[in-house]
C-alpha cells in the first residue's frame, strides 16, 4: 500500500536536542513514516487534562505552556516546553490520564506518535528510553526545586528566579544584556510563581528601577545577571 | 471530504471495536482544528463529533462513522475541525496499527479500506 511522505525526522532542526538523535537513519525513517506532523496557532490545545493519552508529542519548533486547573478553577502553570522537548510522556507511562492541558504559546510544530508505536519503538531502542529518563529527571529536578523556592524564597526571589530560567531556556545574548525569546503576559508569569498579576507587575517595575532589567515592547531583558542571581539566592 | 467521513454498519462499527481500543471523553474539546493532520483515525461508538469550521458547528456526526482514516494515512490535513461532545466513546485508530493490520492484509480492513477507500488508493 503506498503511503504519503513524511517529513523526515533526520531532517528535523530538532533532532540533536530530541529523544531520538541516537537512532539510524533506517529507524528515523519508519518513525517518519508512523508519525503525524501539525502545526499549531498560538492558543491552540495540543491535549487537555483529565483526556486519556493516545501518544507522545515532540517539539520540532515553538513553545507550549503546561497548565494545571485546580478545584477552585485557578490555573498555573507547570512547565514550558520548547523545540527538542516531548510532552505526554508521564501519562503515557503510568498509564493515567493527563494531569495537565498543554497550549501554543506561538505558533508551534509538533510531532504526534501513537501509543503503540512508541512503546515498540523503545523497546527496539534503549536509547530513547535512556533520553526519555534523562528528560524525566531534568523535569523532576525542576520541579522539586519550583516546590522548594514556593516555600523557602519570597516572591521577589521566586521572580529573580524564573527570570533566570527563562534566561537558561530561552535568553539569547545581545549587547552585554539577555534577551527572553518567550513572551509570558504578568498573568502568566504570577501563575507560574505562585502569586497575583499585580505582584509581578510591582517588582518588575522596581527590578527595573534597579537596573536588573529592562523592556522594550513586550520583550523582556535582563541587564544584570550576577545581581538577579544574587537576589534570587541561587548558584548558577 | 467524502474520503474523510466514511458512514459504517453497525457491523462494521462492532469489528472495529474487536481491532481497536475504546476511549470514553468526559469533557468537551476539539480532537484536532480545521486543516490539520489527525494524530489519530476514530470510529464514533456512542455520542456526537461537531465540525468545526472558523469556530462554528457545520455539522454534528453521529455513531457509526469513521473519520480521518483517509487522512491519516496519506498526511492530508482535514477539512472541518472535530470537537467531541462530553460523554463521546471513540474508538481510536492508531496509524501504527492501521499500517500494520494494513500490510499484514487483515481481512475485514483490507476489505473495508479496499472498497471506501479504492479509488483514492488507485490515484495516489
Amino acid at each position: 500500500m503506498a503511503i504519503a511522505k513524511t517529513h523526515n525526522c533526520e531532517n528535523c532542526a530538532s533532532k540533536d536536542k530530541g529523544i531520538f538523535c541516537e537512532l539510524s537513519s533506517l529507524v528515523l525513517q519508519d518513525i517518519s513514516q508512523n508519525k503525524v506532523m501539525n502545526t499549531y496557532k498560538k492558543g491552540q490545545i495540543i491535549f487537555y487534562q483529565d483526556n486519556p493519552p493516545l501518544g507522545l508529542y515532540c517539539l520540532s519548533s515553538g513553545k507550549i505552556k503546561v497548565t494545571k486547573t485546580g478545584s477552585d478553577g485557578k490555573e498555573s502553570i507547570v512547565r514550558l516546553a520548547k523545540a527538542g522537548d516531548i510532552l505526554g510522556h508521564r501519562s503515557l507511562f503510568s498509564q493515567s490520564h493527563y494531569t495537565a492541558t498543554a497550549t501554543t504559546l506561538e505558533e508551534t510544530t509538533i510531532c504526534f506518535i501513537d501509543k503503540k508505536y512508541i512503546l515498540r519503538a523503545i523497546e527496539q531502542n534503549p536509547s530513547i528510553a535512556l533520553n526519555i529518563i534523562q528528560k524525566l529527571s531534568k523535569e523532576m529536578g525542576a520541579a522539586e526545586t519550583k516546590s522548594a523556592s514556593m516555600f523557602q524564597k519570597n516572591v521577589r526571589e521566586r521572580l529573580a528566579e524564573l527570570l533566570l530560567g527563562l534566561a537558561d531556556s530561552y535568553g539569547i545574548h545581545e549587547n552585554n544584556k539577555i534577551r527572553l525569546d518567550i513572551k509570558l503576559t504578568r498573568e502568566e508569569m504570577a501563575s507560574m510563581i505562585g502569586t497575583a498579576s499585580e505582584t509581578i507587575i510591582r517588582f518588575m517595575s522596581e527590578f527595573k528601577e534597579e537596573g536588573l532589567i529592562s523592556q522594550e515592547g513586550k520583550t523582556i531583558y535582563i541587564t544584570n545577571e550576577p545581581a538577579l542571581i544574587e537576589l534570587a539566592n541561587i548558584n548558577y | 471530504m467524502k474520503q474523510e467521513i466514511k458512514i459504517l454498519t453497525p457491523e462494521e462499527t462492532y469489528q472495529f471495536s474487536k481491532h481497536f481500543s475504546m476511549q470514553k471523553f468526559e469533557q468537551k474539546f476539539d480532537f484536532i482544528y480545521e486543516n490539520q493532520i489527525p494524530n489519530v483515525a476514530i470510529v464514533i461508538v456512542s455520542g456526537l463529533v461537531q465540525l468545526i469550521s472558523k469556530k462554528k458547528v457545520k455539522a454534528e456526526i453521529r455513531p457509526d462513522t469513521l473519520l480521518g482514516a483517509y487522512n491519516l494515512l496519506y498526511n492530508k490535513e482535514v477539512r472541518y475541525g472535530w470537537r467531541v461532545i462530553e460523554g463521546t466513546e471513540l474508538l481510536i485508530l492508531e496509524k501504527s496499527d492501521l499500517l500494520s493490520y494494513l500490510e499484514q492484509q487483515n481481512s475485514f480492513l483490507v476489505q473495508l479500506f479496499g472498497i471506501k477507500f479504492s479509488q483514492s488508493l488507485q490515484k495516489s
